[in-house]
């Protein structure tokens, strides 16, 4: 026996009832969970920002410097774990190169690119999309 | 007065510009999410459409057809990647169903349930749908899995980036990820034995022909000519997944 597999041994051992056989691998798992925890930390964090700055909360004044410092570290990171969740992350930039349009994980890639876009160049020429 | 001409021939351009590339990106869009709408269909004629029949009633459970899969495609011999296996279906007397697949079937079944308790007992061997709208085709993010001319899904191993959307999508549990390749894999047809005139491996050994396949076009073909004559159903067909995998004989407990 691979102790590779012990794993998936284990849990073939202790499953109750019956699965197919290539789905014993649980394939998105806890690096999946950690990349909304960590966007969620990011809008957080950036709303506790905008509460003193564009709702005038003033109380929250203290706050805003570390708030937006926060949202932007985690921003940075917020990819890392989707990234090394890929087995062949090193063929990332294919999903932004050539994307497969009926893939809703493709375009959210593009999601992205239009959130900047907007927020760059989308007030200033009325364009919305 | 000349800034303000250049501001508006500006915002003009952009705006044209931005319909332009919005128009195309939507049809682009459109065109290739009619895998949604619109079972993929073959553009040359002269290919064959490859279809399957698994005949449970003549399926003794030997396992053979799982064993030949992973010794012909180098599939890892744990019991967690298959790309072929078969189950046992018992069911009880209060209703209850029994499933077991021990290592896929490849060492044989053992009953384990006790006679008198048994209402009826069968095998299920499984494998690659090779749906004509695959969920797995739709989700991969980059187009490494696609349809073959022939109507068999493959993957590129050279493209795939290994992010398991595929394997999610799969309602049939027929991906894996390979620990090796470290990339997606799934039952191939044995493309490469059918490009050389050759009968996919489990079919090849399979002793009482419960498996087939054959060209769905071919209308005086066995295939069709079996389609016909008997009763067949797919599985899971709410998923409108388009499956060219006709099961014969399929119990309303299988899933």
């Amino acid at each position: 026996m691979d102790p590779h597999f012990q794993h998936l041994y284990d849990i073939l051992a202790h499953s109750q009832g019956y699965i197919f056989p290539n789905e014993i691998d649980l394939q998105w798992g806890i690096l999946i969970v950690v990349y909304p925890f960590i966007t969620g930390l990011v809008a957080g964090a950036f709303i506790l920002a905008s509460l003193e700055r564009v709702f005038k909360v003033k109380i929250l004044k203290p706050t805003y410097q570390i708030a937006l410092l926060t949202a932007l570290s985690f921003l940075l990171v917020a990819t890392m774990p989707l990234i090394s969740h890929l087995s062949q992350p090193q063929r990332a930039y294919e999903i932004m190169i050539t994307p497969h349009s009926s893939s809703a994980m493709a375009i959210f890639g593009f999601v992205y690119l239009w959130l900047y876009y907007y927020s760059r160049y989308g007030s200033t020429t009325g364009i919305v999309w | 007065m000349g800034n303000e001409k250049i501001r508006i021939s500006r915002r003009k351009f952009l705006k044209n510009a931005t319909m332009v590339a919005g128009a195309a990106f939507g049809y682009a869009w459109l065109k290739s999410s009619q895998v949604l709408l619109f079972a993929a269909e073959p553009k040359d004629e002269s290919l064959p459409w490859y279809g399957i029949v698994i005949d449970i009633q003549k399926c003794i459970g030997c396992g053979s057809c799982a064993k030949a899969c992973k010794n012909e495609n180098d599939v890892p011999k744990e019991p967690f990647f298959f790309r072929t296996w078969i189950e046992q279906y018992t069911v009880k007397n209060d209703g209850s169903v029994n499933i077991v697949s021990p290592n896929g079937g490849i060492d044989g079944f053992v009953q384990t349930v006790p006679t008198e308790e048994i209402f009826k007992s069968f095998f299920v061997p499984k494998m690659c749908n090779h749906c004509a709208k695959s969920p797995c085709i739709q989700v991969c993010p980059v187009g490494a899995t696609y349809d073959s001319p022939e109507g068999v899904v493959l993957i590129d191993e050279k493209y795939c980036i290994g992010c398991r959307y595929c394997v999610q999508a799969c309602p049939y549990g027929c991906r894996f990820i390979h620990p090796v390749k470290k990339v997606a894999n799934k039952c191939t047809l044995c493309y490469h034995r059918l490009k050389k005139g050759l009968a996919p491996a489990c079919m090849e050994v399979c002793p009482t022909g419960a498996r087939m396949y054959g060209n769905l076009r071919d209308k005086n073909g066995e295939l069709v000519k079996f389609l016909k004559e008997h009763t067949t159903q797919v599985l899971r067909p709410h998923l409108n997944t388009g499956s060219k995998l006709y099961y014969n004989a399929l119990s309303s407990e299988v899933r």
